[in-house]
């Protein structure tokens, strides 16, 4: 029987149970880049959040009227116009944070996140609905960036910048630091420690009854033919409901 | 083609449409705020290294002032204290330039520098070794040691310092800048050297000219160095100097004036190069036309405000000064080009009109307007030129209150010309200012009223007077509003007379409609309303048909609250366009046969290479 998803459940779950960049492992490069800084990874955090929430609400609203064969140019068209919108709006009214974000709030079009909910979740679901799930996933998205720039930034550098050009420096951890933790290397690191933190304490996976499988949990989802999927999953099954009778 | 193939491509370019449209509108919310912020990042990033700079203005540079490769752009500080010279540098071992940005002292001492960008992973103290150069000049900035480790990139930067000092010390000799004279100046360079400032003879400026120089007394401005009468065309030309407050040298310039006391010229004889005030600019060019009244509203140079500033005032007082004693109540003082001889007013002239004037050359007319002052302490005075239509032509505003919102140079003033006895009344008011302008905006409604009195306002020419109109025989099927049609002689158009007698309104509502050949409305003009109803010529219902074509005039938008009257009005128009429509069978025949053919070729493309090929297809079968 299948469970029915509240409101809450539908936020909620963006957060841990299926945090993007933690447990879904979306979205890495701007994880890396953006994170070796605090105001950084709140800026991105912010301005990812709300292009999830406007793209899945604007491409929930046109799910009935997208045709099949050009959902992916429609969806990149719908995420690319949102992303140019918060790029001029910050650019215009919160320049120091767009000069802080450079390239990457650009190549937020591409972050697998935002398209992987738009074509797992926002295709299917209400408008409401997606945009929780956009909010949740976006949270979820600020937080760990949020907890990943902390560790790089109070390690690696000795400070913690939350207003640009103003860094808070730590007393002793100014001094004494491991700077390769704001260095690429270090962000791997670090990236690496805080998904096996998540993992330990997080809901278990590939453990208990394996239900019906569906391609809604899967990441794969937007990239294998969902139709072969489904397909033969219903085969699948029915095969086994002919074993059964015979 | 069917609907399932033509359905993703409609849906993706609506969609792409929307979205054009929404970011268009966010690039107009934004734009002029990107462009604000731009300027100020730049300024901001100036003064880290020029304290107590405000504000900045380019230095152009060329091949011709042979400064170092790596200056890639000079600043100067406004006020005088320093300038900025931003570099690019390189090692033969790095992979990216290092952008340096240097400020340097009026006395020719570094006050800063920066690096702004540099890739190298090595740091030779990006902040610390740059403050080493703080207060070093051309000749001990060497003395500075290089970084060890890092050798190649502090020299590099060492070098860039040095490069910065001598662009400075090139551009800006001895800390003051150069000056340019003009070319004429040069033949009066002395053996002993160049001629002192503020001392440019007015023959190398005017050659072939002569000149008679007047006598200035006490009460002649202060800038007033000298001035000259040309007795061949009895103009007027002022030599000025006035002293750098801004700059380090003075500006100089030779205002020529007309005999109405119009300046005819202006020629710039001493300026800073590359300041905003020089010959190349437009500062110069906006004077030209001005009069004594209107040179205060002269565009300041943007970068140049304080300069600019000073010279235009100069050149007011001058001008103020010059012709003190012309009677500015004659008409030719501010109409020169033509004669003009006074006209008696008769009883039912508007209270405003001080004065009217006609033209011995022409059938056009000055009106002397004169508002007493009821919002604020002086009257508002103004002459006014009409055409031979009653059209303004143009407006002279000759007294005002100074910050007032009436002003010479504000858009309500320019708003009155091109408008005639119609639509006078629908001159945008001053915000701010809604009593004065509404009181000039009704005195001269009422004049306007007044001069077209004698004017045939039924002749097509007195609403659409670029071309000439002959009338039209109206045939027996003609509309019954239709009051008279007319062709021009020049084009293809038409313009027809619509009366619609007041059913609504106790009076008839009268237009003016100008149509093309295809019988598109191009122009309407409402020549008889009610005052203060709906229909009226400022109102949306009558752009409404503009533009629309014979099948499309039924849809013009009525007016709320003046249903009926608009109704009248919009299906007279129509009956109008119909009667007027050219050859209209042919052309929907026309339109069926194009559109035929077009259904044809897309199915003959589509659908007979699908046959071929499935016939075929049978046959090896």
């Amino acid at each position: 029987m299948k469970t029915e998803t509240t409101k809450l459940s539908t936020f909620l779950k963006g957060l841990i149970a299926e945090n993007p960049v933690l447990v879904l492992v979306l979205g890495t490069c701007p994880t890396l880049a953006q994170t070796s800084s605090v105001i950084n990874a709140i800026s991105m955090g912010i301005a990812t959040m709300i292009v999830l929430i406007c793209s899945n609400a604007v491409i929930s609203a046109l799910r009935k009227i997208i045709p099949d064969t050009v959902r992916i140019p429609c969806y990149i068209v719908v995420i690319a116009t949102f992303v140019t919108v918060v790029d001029m709006l910050m650019h215009a009214f919160l320049a120091d944070l767009h000069s802080i974000m450079g390239l990457y709030l650009k190549l937020i079009v591409v972050n697998c996140i935002i398209l992987g909910r738009a074509e797992m979740y926002a295709r299917k679901n209400s408008v409401l609905d997606s945009a929780l799930d956009g909010a949740g996933m976006g949270i979820g998205f600020l937080l760990a960036l949020l907890a990943m720039a902390l560790v790089r930034e109070v390690l690696g550098a000795g400070t913690i910048t939350i207003f640009p050009g103003n860094p808070f420096e730590i007393p002793f951890l100014k001094d004494y630091n491991l700077p390769i933790l704001t260095q690429a290397p270090g962000g791997f690191l670090v990236y690496g420690i805080v998904i096996a933190i998540v993992n330990k304490i997080g809901p278990k996976k590939g453990e208990g009854k394996r239900k019906n499988f569906s391609c809604d949990g899967c990441p794969s989802a937007s990239i294998c033919r969902k139709d072969s999927c489904t397909l033969n999953t219903e085969i699948a099954a029915n095969s086994a409901a002919k074993e059964e009778k015979i | 083609m069917n609907l399932k193939s033509i359905k993703p491509i409609a849906v993706l370019v609506s969609i792409c449409i929307v979205v054009a449209a929404l970011l268009g509108a966010v690039n107009l919310l934004t734009k002029d705020v990107i462009a604000e912020n731009a300027i100020r990042k730049e300024q901001e990033s100036l003064r880290k290294v020029l304290s107590g700079g405000d504000i900045f203005e380019e230095v152009s540079i060329g091949e011709e002032d042979g400064l170092p490769g790596t200056v890639k752009t000079v600043y100067r500080e406004t006020k005088g204290i320093g300038y900025v010279v931003l570099l690019n540098t390189r090692t033969e071992y790095s992979s990216g330039d290092m952008a340096i940005s240097v400020g340097i002292s009026i006395d020719g001492k570094v006050e800063g520098a920066l690096v702004t960008n540099y890739q190298e992973s090595k740091d030779m103290g990006k902040t610390t070794y740059p403050e080493k150069f703080v207060g070093t000049s051309l000749k001990d900035y060497q003395n500075v040691d290089t970084v060890s480790g890092v050798t190649y990139s502090s020299s590099a930067f060492k070098a860039a310092i040095g490069d910065a000092l001598k662009a400075v010390e090139l551009l800006f000799a001895d800390g003051s800048a150069s000056i340019e004279r003009s070319p004429a100046l040069l033949l009066s360079t002395s053996s002993e050297g160049a001629v002192p400032a503020g001392s440019s003879d007015i023959n190398d400026i005017f050659p072939n000219n002569s000149f008679t120089k007047k006598e200035l007394n006490s009460s002649a401005p202060e800038h007033l160095v000298a001035l000259y009468s040309n007795s061949a065309d009895e103009t007027l030309i002022a030599h000025l100097v006035v002293p750098g407050e801004w700059v380090p040298i003075a500006t100089e310039a030779f205002v020529t004036f007309d005999k109405y006391g119009k300046i005819a010229d202006m020629k710039l004889t001493q300026w800073v190069v590359g300041h905003g005030v020089n010959p190349d600019s437009s500062f110069a060019e906006g004077f030209i036309g001005k009069y004594d009244s209107t040179v205060g509203f002269t565009d300041l140079v943007s970068g140049a405000t304080g300069t600019s500033r000073d010279l235009r005032n100069a050149v007011s007082e001058v001008a103020a000064f010059l012709t003190q004693s012309v009677d500015k109540a004659n008409p030719k003082y501010h109409f020169p080009e033509e004669n003009w001889t006074p006209v008696e007013l008769t009883a039912d002239a508007p209270e405003y009109l001080a004065a009217l004037y006609k033209s011995t050359t022409s059938n056009n007319t000055v009106a002397h307007v004169i508002v007493p002052g009821e919002w604020v302490p002086v009257a508002s005075e103004a002459f006014i030129l009409y055409n031979e239509l009653g059209r303004i032509v143009d407006f002279r505003l000759t007294k005002w209150i100074v910050g007032h919102g009436v002003e010479p140079d504000e858009d309500f003033i320019d708003g009155f010309c091109g408008k005639y006895e119609g639509d006078v009344d629908y001159v945008d008011l001053v915000s701010g200012a809604t009593g004065t302008s509404v009181d000039l905006r009704n005195a001269v409604s009422d004049i306007s009223d007044f001069i077209v009195k004698d004017v045939d306002t039924s002749n097509p020419k007195h609403h659409f007077p670029e071309e000439d109109w002959t009338p039209v025989e109206l045939g027996a099927d003609a509309p019954e509003y239709l009051a008279a049609l007319y062709k021009s002689m020049t084009s293809d158009r038409t313009v027809a007379h619509v009366i619609v007698p007041g059913e609504w309104v106790p009076v008839a509502t009268e237009a003016f409609v100008l149509y093309n050949r295809w019988g598109t409305i191009v122009d309407f003009k409402l020549t008889q309303w009610v005052v203060g109803h709906g229909v009226n010529p400022s109102s949306s219902f009558i752009d409404g048909f503009i533009g629309k074509s014979i099948e499309a005039v039924k849809e013009t938008e009525l007016v709320t609250g003046a249903t009926g009257t608009s109704v009248d009005l919009r299906s007279a128009v129509s009956e109008v366009s119909e009667y007027l429509s050219p050859n209209k069978t042919s052309h929907t025949v026309l339109g069926i046969i194009l559109i035929s053919l077009t259904v044809l070729s897309i199915v003959a493309v589509t659908v007979i290479p699908r046959a071929i090929i499935y016939k075929k297809a049978r046959n090896s079968k």
